[in-house]
């Protein structure tokens, strides 16, 4: 599954790269893969599955190898 | 020991060219430490009510923050105050970069302008001394070729040149000020009054150092070098050194508030075009404001086919690539980048150019401006090459720009009918480009700052949603302990607004940049009070700087009292009021009777009449403000 974490998150990303591919064995659910991953789900605002806005809090978003995650912090300006 | 400050202002008499410097105790400072609090002050003092923006008679003046040159990263800003002449209210834009940590080490706290000169001059002011020069040959130059003169005549390639451009010396109502080409006090037309009073330029060389000011140097400088480290052990410190401001547009695109096309859409369809991805491949560095770790200022360098970009000039900045890009259709980060750099060329804001460009484009869209009407340039949504015409010709105020030169709520007066409804400004200042519908906050800070539709007023709603994020945790030391969400504007959000406007409002005082303390950023509340209490030998407290924040907002808000500004001027364009168009949150808007209720709301925890939006005398009294009620009065 390719991982992007935008703005901020990209801080909690291997080698803080906010870019990276990994391995999914099984479909999870996107909240487990968030723990597995380190990455705070506090600090996300907006997240993209394969291109289509998602809902963090919904039980039954599950993430597959080969997916497509965008992970957007709460952009805050300046 | 000191406390971090000259307790010396100059005061330059332009009419008749004389100068003078004018001294202040240390109890003067604990109420005006610096920044807006000094500059405020002034202002209320010698501003008579009704003054020309543009004549003699307005007050131009620029104040650095009490840390303003402490080694502290990002305690580097300095802010410019006056009447606005594109909005008639209290004019204030704060910058960065070099400037402000000079004129602290050359002796002086601020510098009021008065009067007009009757020639073009420049101002060299070196350790306490102050000396008006002739310009005449500098007027009309370009900004490197005026700094390098200055630098040369002053015999000091270290002098610090803050300038104004051609939009300046032009009077165009949204010229901008520059600092070492780089940093600007872009927003309310500074510029324009520096311009008004012949002064093409202020350089400024000290030879003290900050840590003679202090209280407790030692102290400063073991804040500063813990902080130093602490910048790229913070998730938002990490971003902005990475990125900088460039790095927010794909997220705000996919929260669906990236404003496009004039406010009417919240999303760009071809947000990759200008996002991080575009902005990576004409990167060529990043630079820093004076002794600031966060390094987030972007350089950009390139030779395209069609357009070439030098990194003589900062940017562009996000808000430069919304409103230039997204904002104006322009599907184009090298286009934008060469706009961005003219703006900054001719010495132009960079928010209030794109915001009377997209108005424009939408005025031609609804052909209440036709080609014709714009000596011939189709400045339509999406022609870039029409928006790179139009930006020098604003400031010579020629063809085209001679109308565009007025701002949006001007010409939507002159044109009538339907134009006002795209006129995207508060008081006349163009909106930031930050989009209130999902984050109404922002609106809040839009429809009632004193400067008009400014976006570092209060925290952005984000802050607030989740209580263990880790802004929101910084915001706790402040007291803020309830989370709401971004479209909320019940009674929590107007509080945690409340505070957030007092926070970043004591940040312009102290000369710290919203990209250093929590929420936003890795300097820690505590942190704060830490280094205004090593800096000046105060038992400072939190609730101690908010006060400070609130009393430099209440010296503002009279300022517009005096000029006859109501909770009438305290409105959103309403546009915001109805749906975003596309994106995630199509459809959303701000429910006018709410939006109301939010606004009396927050003028009670202000102390101000609801009916009115002036302060009450006993919010006055409380935070000794009393004298700004009398005209004669002097605090």
């Amino acid at each position: 599954m390719r991982v992007h974490l935008w703005g901020e998150l990209g801080f909690y990303g291997p080698g803080r790269t906010g870019r990276f591919e990994v391995t999914v064995e099984r479909p999870t659910p996107i909240i487990e893969f968030l723990r597995q991953a380190g990455v705070p789900w506090a600090d996300i605002a907006v997240a993209g599955l394969n291109g289509e806005i998602v809902r963090l809090d919904d039980p039954g978003l599950i993430v597959r190898d080969g997916d497509r995650l965008d992970l957007f912090p709460p952009s805050s300006g300046g | 020991m000191g406390f971090g400050s000259n307790g010396a202002v100059l005061r330059v008499n332009l009419t008749d060219g004389t100068t003078e410097v004018e001294t202040f105790d240390e109890a003067f400072y604990r109420q005006y430490p610096g920044g807006k609090a000094l500059a405020t002050y002034h202002l209320l003092r010698d501003l008579r009510p009704g003054s020309d923006p543009l004549g003699p008679d307005n007050v131009l003046v620029l104040a650095a923050g009490l840390l303003t040159g402490a080694p502290v990263s990002t305690a580097t800003r300095y802010t410019a105050i006056a009447r606005s002449p594109l909005t008639g209210a209290f004019g204030e834009s704060e910058a960065g970069g070099y400037w402000g940590p000079e004129l602290k080490m050359a002796g002086f706290d601020a510098i009021v302008l008065m009067g007009r000169s009757p020639r073009p001059v420049y101002l060299w002011v070196k350790d306490g001394v102050a000396e008006i020069r002739d310009a005449s040959h500098l007027w009309g130059q370009d900004p490197p070729a005026v700094q390098e003169a200055i630098k040369a005549a002053v015999g000091d390639k270290m002098a610090r040149v803050l300038q104004i451009g051609r939009a300046g010396e032009n009077q165009v109502p949204y010229a901008m000020m520059m600092n070492e080409l780089r940093h600007y006090n872009g927003r309310t037309g500074m510029g324009a009054v520096m311009g008004s009073k012949n002064v093409r330029a202020i350089a400024v060389k000290g030879s003290h150092r900050y840590t003679e000011l202090a209280h407790d140097a030692a102290a400063l400088g073991e804040i500063g070098r813990r902080l130093s480290k602490a910048v790229s052990e913070h998730p938002q410190g990490w971003d902005l050194r990475t990125k900088g401001t460039p790095g927010l547009t794909d997220g705000l695109n996919a929260a669906g508030i990236l404003p496009t096309r004039n406010f009417r859409q919240g999303s760009f369809e071809q947000v990759e075009k200008i996002g991080w991805a575009a902005f990576e491949q004409i990167r060529s560095g990043t630079r820093s404001c004076y002794a600031c770790a966060v390094r987030c200022k972007p350089e950009t360098a390139f030779q395209g086919e069609r357009y070439s970009v030098t990194d003589t000039y900062d940017g562009p900045e996000y808000e430069a690539i919304a409103g230039l890009g997204s904002n104006c259709a322009i599907f184009d980060i090298e286009l934008v980048a060469r706009a961005n750099e003219l703006c900054n060329e001719v010495g132009l804001d960079v928010i209030s150019t794109a915001g009377t460009v997209a108005f424009v484009m939408e005025c031609m869209e609804h052909g209440l401006l036709t080609a014709a009407d714009l000596g011939g340039l189709d400045l339509r949504f999406g022609n870039g090459e029409a928006l790179l015409e139009v930006i020098p010709l604003i400031a010579d105020r020629r063809g085209a720009g001679e109308l565009l030169a007025l701002g949006s709520r001007k010409i939507a007066e002159r044109l009538g009918g339907d134009a006002n409804a795209f006129a995207m400004q508060v008081k006349g200042l163009e909106l930031a480009m930050h989009e209130p519908r999902g984050k109404v906050g922002v609106g809040l800070g839009y429809a009632t700052n004193e400067a008009g539709a400014d976006h570092l007023v209060a925290f952005h709603d984000p802050i607030f949603v989740n209580t263990e994020s880790v802004p929101f945790k910084g915001a706790m030391a402040l007291g803020i302990t309830e989370a709401t969400d971004v479209f909320s504007l019940g009674d929590v959000k107007v509080r945690n607004w409340f505070t957030g406007e007092r926070w970043n409002s004591a940040e312009k005082v102290l000369g710290l940049c919203f990209f250093g303390p929590a929420p936003r950023s890795f300097i820690s509340v505590n942190d704060v009070v830490a280094a205004v209490r090593a800096a000046t030998g105060w038992d400072v407290t939190v609730d101690e700087l908010l006060e400070v924040g609130e009393r430099a907002v209440n010296m503002a808000r009279m300022i517009n009292v005096r000029e006859g500004f109501t909770r009438d001027d305290d409105v959103l364009p309403a546009r915001l009021h109805g749906p975003l168009e596309g994106g995630p949150l199509t459809g959303r808007s701000i429910d006018r009777a709410d939006f109301e209720a939010a606004i009396s709301a927050l003028y009670e925890l202000k102390g101000w009449n609801p009916a009115t939006g002036v302060p009450t005398s006993e919010r006055l009294h409380r935070l000794r403000l009393e004298w700004t009620a009398d005209p004669a009065g002097v605090g």
